[in-house]
């Protein structure tokens, strides 16, 4: 029977690959009775997830302070007239 | 130029100094950093402006830019810095006994977070993330923030960094664990 620390390695791979057969197999009868790693699972899920925000509102964006824009207009405006 | 494709780098640092700062603050942790890589990103892009052949956006085409120049830092960074010891023994290096005890249970089993998608829409939320992947070691923020902000494979990373895909993979595990305990404390269970 997998450990938790096994079960999470294997769930953290499955991230970023296909895992074997046998590998599917020793997580799903793990998973079946440890809930913590069902929930680790979700949460790594989510995780994986925040990579896709790229497309998202402009507001939540970070933003570059309004005297660094300004700063680097500058610096543009200087390359554009050399 | 071509005529028919104008850029107007005039106007870049308000249009496009957000979206290129965002991404380089993600990938580089480091605020001063991330505004070099924007500046540099658009001198370079002004001096190579006639390779801008209007195929693409020239949002796309400024962080595309982007992309090589942190690409490029990174490399740097794990060539000369050799940050990483290529002949350490990962389970020693990386120990895990924060999560797991000597029964390999969970020493702080995750606890259940109500609706997590809906966070993604408060900006409390990316500042929190963004303090979490702070705290992560270095080589377990870059290899965390290639994968996941730049859906980069694993040869690409390992060429980057400078290690073997094992390596890599143990970075990232860890990475994982790390920021679910911070996300869990400093966000959803408050």
């Amino acid at each position: 029977m997998l450990s938790c620390k096994k079960a999470s390695i294997l769930l953290s791979a499955s991230m970023d690959r296909e895992l074997t057969f046998f590998e599917k197999f020793r997580l799903n009868i793990h998973l079946a009775v440890c809930k913590w790693c069902r929930r680790f699972r979700v949460q790594l899920v989510f995780l994986q997830s925040l990579g896709e925000d790229l497309k998202q509102d402009d507001e939540l964006l970070a933003s570059l302070p309004q005297e660094a824009k300004e700063r680097i207009q500058n610096r543009l405006n200087e390359e554009l007239n050399s | 130029m071509n005529e028919s494709t104008p850029i107007n780098p005039q106007t870049w640092a308000e249009e496009y100094g957000d979206v290129l700062y965002h991404y380089a603050l993600r990938m580089l942790k480091n605020p001063d950093q991330a505004e070099d890589a924007v500046q540099e990103t658009f001198i370079a892009a002004i001096r190579a402006k006639n390779s801008f052949k209007g195929r693409s956006t020239v949002r796309t085409w400024l962080i595309g830019i982007l992309r090589n120049k942190i690409h490029d830092m990174m490399r740097k960074k794990y060539r000369e810095n050799e940050v990483l010891d290529p002949s350490s023994d990962l389970e020693n290096t990386y120990p895990t006994s924060n999560w797991f005890d000597y029964f390999n249970h969970w020493k702080n089993p995750p606890a259940s977070w109500k609706n997590p998608s809906a966070s993604l829409n408060e900006k409390e939320f990316w500042i929190t993330l963004q303090n979490c992947i702070q705290n992560l070691p270095e080589p377990m923020a870059d290899a965390f923030t290639q994968r996941i902000f730049e859906d980069a494979k694993s040869e690409e990373i390992c060429k980057i960094m400078n290690i073997s895909s094992t390596h890599l993979g143990v970075l990232i595990h860890r990475a994982r664990l790390r920021l679910r305990q911070c996300l869990e404390v400093n966000w959803f269970k408050k």
